[in-house]
């Protein structure tokens, strides 16, 4: 691509993995929990623990993979530090919305009763989701900002 | 919406390349090209920096065009 700068290529990168990851580990659970037959949170746990370490690890061998393939250390300046912020506070609004929901079900629940239970594997589902979706925007956010301006 | 001249005033002097106005300012090429571009408008102290190295005033580099 055109102009594309190493830190660009790493969010690009960071994305992909993020993707890749999240998409594997959803069709997972959520498939289960379509099929009537949720995780239970033990699973949970151990499946949300390996996509963790799998992002990590993927994480460390992107960036040692970039600072061999670049050699020498591209700088940061203003314009980089703005698109950061602006992804991060991006990220933090889609988080907040979707532990508001999650909390205005739960409320919801306590006003109101049957019908709107959520059992704890599902929230934790719901946690992660809103996680894994709040990061894909912190990536796709500084995209943005970076081929059309900030 | 902030234009500027840049990219005239680098031709100008010399043909400086974005390289070299980057590194004289301190910035990446990628922030020269997306000045010149008017995708990013710089801070007070990269515009002040940049008028500098044209030696001119920052006005003769930027430009307000209310929207």
């Amino acid at each position: 691509m055109r102009n594309l700068s190493n830190h660009e290529s790493g969010i690009w990168s960071s994305l992909f993995i993020i993707v890749l990851t999240s998409v594997y580990f959803f069709s997972k659970v959520l498939g289960a929990m379509a099929a009537g037959t949720p995780l239970p949170v033990d699973e949970l746990y151990r499946l949300g623990l390996a996509l963790v370490f799998i992002i990590v690890a993927a994480e460390i061998a992107l960036q040692v993979t970039l600072a061999i393939a670049c050699r020498k250390k591209e700088r940061t300046d203003e314009r980089d530090a703005l698109i950061a912020a602006k992804g991060a506070r991006n990220a933090y609004y889609v988080l907040v919305t979707g532990l508001a929901l999650l909390g205005g079900h739960a409320a919801l629940n306590r006003i109101f009763g049957r019908g709107l239970e959520i059992d704890l594997s599902t929230a934790i589902v719901f946690v992660l989701l809103a996680l894994v979706i709040a990061e894909i925007f912190h990536f796709a956010s500084q995209l943005y900002y970076y081929r059309r301006g900030v | 919406m902030i234009h500027n001249n840049v990219k005239a005033l680098r031709f100008a002097a010399n043909q400086m390349t974005q390289q070299a106005l980057a590194d004289r300012i301190g910035v990446t090429r990628q922030t020269v090209i997306a000045i010149e571009g008017d995708k990013y408008s710089p801070s007070l102290e990269v515009a002040f920096r940049i008028a500098e190295v044209f030696g001119v005033p920052l006005e003769q580099v930027f430009t307000h065009a209310p929207n």
